[in-house]
C-alpha cells in the first residue's frame, strides 16, 4: 500500500456556489486514505451530487480544492473512475458491451489486442464472461450495472467514485452489487467513494461515512465504521455494532433536517 | 417523410432575450457584409448573373411595393389552400379507413408504399400535358407532394390510440360508428395537426415548383419569367420573398400545432 | 388477417389501375394516354440500355456528388452549430431562413450564375441537399444524453472523439433522417433542374417529350423516375435500419420492458 500519511483524496474547504443563488456546498473539509471505502451521505436534496461532480473534477467549486495524492484536481484525473446512477444513460446504446468497456482504453490510446484482454478479463471479474457481442439494452439493469462498474475498473483505476450505484436495480440484485463491489475494493486494495442515500448500504460497506447537512450542504461529522474487512449481507447486518451505527447516523440525519436553518 | 422538415431550429427557451435577437441579427449582417463583400472588392466581383448584397436588398424593397408580387402571392397561398384542402380530406378520410380497417388497409398500404417515396415533381410533365399551365396544375402537384404526410400521420394516430380506451368503448357496447366519432378521432387530433403542418410545407414548395418548371401561376412563374428577362437582381429578390414566406408560413404552422396540442393535453 | 389475404387485398387496387387503364386506353385512342404495351415497349427502347449511359449515369452522377459534398459540408457545419451556443443563436436562424426556401427556387438564380453544365447540377443539388443535413445535425447534438456526456469526460476521451463517439452517434438518428430529406431534396432538384435548363439528362428528355407532344416518351420517362425515386428511397432506407439496427433494439426492448 502507499504513504499513509498522505491521504489520497483530499477535499480543503470545498465550495459550490450556482451564479446568484444561495450555496450548495459550503466549506467541506474532508480526508479519503488510500484503500478506504469511504460513503457520503447526507438527507435527500442535499447536493451530493454537486460535491460528486466537483470531487471528480467534472465541475468547478466555487471555493476550496480537491486533492489526489497531493495533487489539485482540476479536471477529470485517469487515476479515477466513475459509476452513475443511470446505467441505461451512461452506457452508450449504439455499442456492443465488449466496445462499451473498452472505450477508456481508447482514450488512452491502448492497442486492440491488450484491450481485447483486459475487456475479457474485467467482464469475468464482475461475472459477466462473454457478453462482448451483445448491446447494452439486451442485458438486465442489474447486468448493466455490472458493465459500467467494468467500464469503471478497465483502467484499474486508484480511486473508483460511485453515484448512488445501486439505486435503480431490485433487492435482490442491490445486494450482489453491494459484495461485489465490496469484494472488488479488497482485492484491488481501491480506494471507493460511494454516495448514498441508503443509510444501511453505507455502514454495510464502508470503513468511514461522511454526513452532510442540507441547504447548504456542511459536513456535520465523519463516522468511522469498525465492522472488519469481510461484510456479510446477514451476519454483519445482524451485529449490535451496524444497529448503534445506523440509529446514530439516521439520527444525526434527522436533527439536522428539523434544526432551522 | 420526417418530422423534421418544418420545425424550426431556432427555438428560444424562456422567451426571447435581446441577446438572442441581438445575436441572430448579426447571423444576418454577417451574411450580407459577407457577399457584399464578395461580389465588389472580393472573388466573386463582377460575377455574371450574381448581384451584389446591396443591389438584391433593392430589388427586395422595390418588390414589396409591387403589385405583382403581392398578387402573386396571393395566388400562390390560395392554391395551397386548396390544394391543402383536398389533401386533408382525402388523406384524413384514407388514413383513417386505413387505421382503423385491417381491409382497407390491406387494399391500400401496398399502394401508398410505393407511391409515397416518390418526389411530386416526377408527374410534373405529366400533369403539365394534361393541365397545361394553369392553376389546377399547381393544385394538382401540390396535392400530390401533400397528401401523404396527412395520410400517414392519421393512420399512425388511429393506430396509435391507447388499447384501454378502446377495450373501455367495447365493454359500453358501443357501435362502430360512434367509437369513431367519440372515441378514435377526437384522440388522433393532434396527429392531423401534425400531418396538416408536414403536408403544408411540402404543398408550398410544389405550389412554387410547378411554377418555376411548368408556368403555373404564382411566385414560381414570376420568378421564371423574372430568370428568362435575365434580371439576376429581380430573381435574387424573389428567393428573398420565398424564404420570407416559407419562414412565415412554417412558424404560423408550427405554432397552431403547439397550441393546438397544448390545448388538447396531447404528446 | 393471413398473410395470403393481405397479399390478395394488396395486388386488387394495382391491379384494377392497369386492367382498367389498358382496356381505356385502347379504346379512346387518346393521344394523351397510349396504350400500356406501347409504353413498356418505349420504356425498353430508351432506357435498356441505349441511353443509360449518356443520360442516366450522368443525372445519377450529379445526384451523388451532390448529395456528398453536402454531407460533408453539413455536418461539421451542423455540429458547430448545435455544440457552440452562441454560433447557433447566430446562424441558426439565417439557416432557418435558407431552408424555408422551396429547392426548386433555387435553381433560376443557380443557373444564371452557374449555367447549365453538370458542375451547376452537382452544386445546385449540393446546396439544396446541405440545408436538411446541417438542421438535422445540429438538432441531433441534443441527443447526446448528459449522463453519457459526463461518463466521457470522466474517461478523458478528447474532443474530437467524444464528438464522433459520443455526439455524432447519439444524434445518428436524426442525422441520417436530415440526409434522407437531402436525399429527397436532391432528386427533385436532379429532376427539376433537368427539365428547366439542359442539354441532356431524363429529366430532360421527359420534359422535351412533353413539349413536342410524344406522350409515349413523356410516359416512358416518368415511369423511370418514379423507379429511380423510389429505388433511392429504398436504398437508403435500408442502409438506414442497417446502420440505426440498435436504436430499433433498444427502442423494442424499452418498449416491451
Amino acid at each position: 500500500m502507499s504513504d499513509t500519511s498522505q491521504p489520497r483524496l483530499a477535499l480543503t474547504d470545498l465550495s459550490k456556489t450556482y451564479d446568484g443563488s444561495t450555496p450548495v456546498l459550503d466549506g467541506i473539509s474532508l480526508t479519503v486514505g488510500a484503500g478506504e471505502f469511504f460513503s457520503i451521505v447526507g438527507p435527500s436534496g442535499a447536493g451530493k451530487t454537486t460535491l460528486l461532480r466537483c470531487l471528480t473534477g467534472l465541475m468547478r467549486p466555487t471555493d476550496g480544492q480537491v486533492t489526489l495524492d497531493g495533487i489539485p484536481l482540476s479536471e477529470p484525473s485517469p487515476k479515477m473512475s466513475l459509476v452513475f446512477q443511470e446505467y441505461t444513460r451512461s452506457l452508450m446504446p449504439w455499442a456492443s458491451i465488449g466496445k462499451n468497456v473498452a472505450l477508456p482504453l481508447r482514450a488512452r490510446g491502448v492497442p486492440r489486442a491488450e484491450r481485447t484482454s483486459r475487456v475479457a478479463k474485467v467482464l469475468a471479474e464482475v461475472g459477466l464472461s462473454g457478453v462482448e457481442a451483445k448491446y447494452p439494452w439486451q442485458l438486465s439493469g442489474g447486468m448493466q450495472q455490472r458493465v459500467a462498474i467494468a467500464r469503471a475498473l478497465v483502467t484499474e483505476p486508484e480511486v473508483l467514485v460511485m453515484d448512488e450505484p445501486f439505486a435503480s436495480v431490485d433487492a435482490q440484485t442491490r445486494m450482489d452489487l453491494e459484495d461485489l463491489t465490496r469484494r472488488l475494493q479488497q482485492d484491488h486494495r481501491m480506494t471507493i467513494v460511494l454516495v448514498t442515500h441508503d443509510i444501511d448500504e453505507a455502514v454495510y460497506l464502508s470503513d468511514q461515512i461522511a454526513v452532510l447537512s442540507k441547504n447548504p450542504a456542511r459536513l456535520v461529522e465523519v463516522v468511522d465504521v469498525p465492522l472488519g474487512a469481510e461484510r456479510d449481507q446477514i451476519h454483519t447486518r445482524e451485529m449490535s455494532t451496524f444497529a448503534d451505527l445506523r440509529g446514530r447516523i439516521l439520527r444525526t440525519i434527522r436533527d439536522v433536517q428539523t434544526q432551522p436553518v | 417523410m420526417s418530422e423534421a422538415t418544418s420545425t424550426l431550429l431556432w427555438r428560444p427557451t424562456g422567451g426571447v432575450k435581446l441577446r438572442q435577437v441581438g445575436l441572430a441579427a448579426a447571423g444576418f449582417v454577417v451574411w450580407l457584409g459577407l457577399w457584399q463583400w464578395m461580389t465588389t472588392t472580393g472573388p466573386m466581383a463582377d460575377t455574371d448573373g450574381l448581384p451584389t448584397a446591396s443591389r438584391t436588398l433593392s430589388s427586395t424593397l422595390e418588390l414589396a411595393g409591387s403589385s405583382q408580387l403581392w398578387s402573386s402571392l396571393g395566388t400562390t397561398l390560395w392554391l395551397v389552400a386548396i390544394a391543402l384542402a383536398f389533401a386533408v380530406v382525402a388523406g384524413i378520410a384514407a388514413g383513417v379507413a386505413m387505421g382503423f380497417s385491417p381491409v382497407v388497409s390491406a387494399l391500400l398500404d401496398p399502394i401508398s408504399q410505393v407511391l409515397r417515396p416518390i418526389p411530386a415533381v416526377v408527374w410534373l410533365p405529366l400533369l403539365l400535358m394534361v393541365l397545361g399551365p394553369a392553376p389546377e396544375l399547381g393544385i394538382a402537384m401540390g396535392f400530390l407532394g401533400g397528401v401523404w404526410a396527412v395520410l400517414v400521420q392519421a393512420q399512425v394516430g388511429v393506430r396509435d390510440i391507447d388499447p384501454v380506451i378502446l377495450e373501455t368503448s367495447r365493454a359500453m357496447c358501443l357501435p362502430r360508428r360512434l367509437t369513431l366519432s367519440t372515441i378514435v378521432l377526437p384522440s388522433a387530433v393532434p396527429y392531423f395537426a401534425t400531418g396538416i403542418r408536414i403536408s403544408a410545407a411540402f404543398i408550398l414548395m410544389l405550389v412554387i415548383g410547378a411554377g418555376i418548371l411548368g408556368g403555373a401561376p404564382g411566385l414560381g412563374q414570376l420568378i421564371l419569367v423574372a430568370q428568362q428577362t435575365g434580371d439576376p437582381a429581380r430573381v435574387f429578390g424573389l428567393v428573398l420573398w420565398s424564404g420570407l414566406l416559407g419562414l412565415t408560413f412554417n412558424s404560423i404552422l408550427t405554432a397552431g400545432e403547439a397550441l393546438l396540442r397544448q390545448h388538447r393535453g396531447g404528446r | 388477417m393471413s398473410l395470403r389475404s393481405r397479399v390478395a387485398l394488396g395486388l386488387v387496387v394495382p391491379v384494377a389501375i392497369v386492367v382498367s387503364y389498358a382496356l381505356w386506353s385502347a379504346n379512346a385512342a387518346s393521344p394523351y394516354f397510349p396504350p400500356l404495351d406501347v409504353i413498356l415497349t418505349r420504356f425498353r427502347e430508351l432506357w435498356l440500355f441505349d441511353l443509360v449511359s449518356s443520360d442516366v449515369l450522368p443525372s445519377l452522377k450529379n445526384l451523388g456528388l451532390g448529395l456528398l459534398l453536402a454531407v460533408i459540408a453539413g455536418i461539421p457545419c451542423g455540429a458547430i452549430l448545435g455544440r457552440i451556443r452562441w454560433m447557433g443563436e447566430m446562424f441558426g436562424p439565417l439557416l432557418d431562413f435558407w431552408r424555408s426556401v422551396p429547392p426548386i427556387m433555387l435553381i433560376p438564380p443557380l443557373v444564371l450564375i452557374l449555367g447549365i453544365e453538370d458542375s451547376a447540377k452537382v452544386t445546385i443539388i449540393a446546396v439544396g441537399s446541405f440545408f436538411p443535413v446541417c438542421v438535422a445535425t445540429a438538432d441531433g447534438m441534443r441527443q447526446a444524453d448528459p449522463t453519457l456526456v459526463d461518463a466521457a469526460r470522466a474517461m478523458r476521451l478528447g474532443p474530437l472523439k467524444t464528438m464522433v463517439d459520443i455526439y455524432l452517434r447519439a444524434g445518428s438518428p436524426a442525422i441520417l433522417g436530415g440526409i434522407q430529406i437531402g436525399l429527397q431534396a436532391a432528386f427533385v432538384l436532379m429532376v427539376a433542374s433537368e427539365m428547366l435548363a439542359a442539354y441532356r439528362g431524363i429529366g430532360y428528355l421527359t420534359m422535351q417529350a412533353q413539349v413536342t407532344f410524344d406522350s409515349v416518351t413523356m410516359w416512358a420517362g416518368t415511369l423511370l423516375l418514379a423507379l429511380l425515386g423510389f429505388t433511392a428511397n429504398a436504398v437508403f432506407v435500408a442502409i438506414r435500419n442497417r446502420v440505426l439496427s440498435w436504436h430499433t433494439g433498444m427502442r423494442v426492448s424499452r418498449a416491451s420492458s
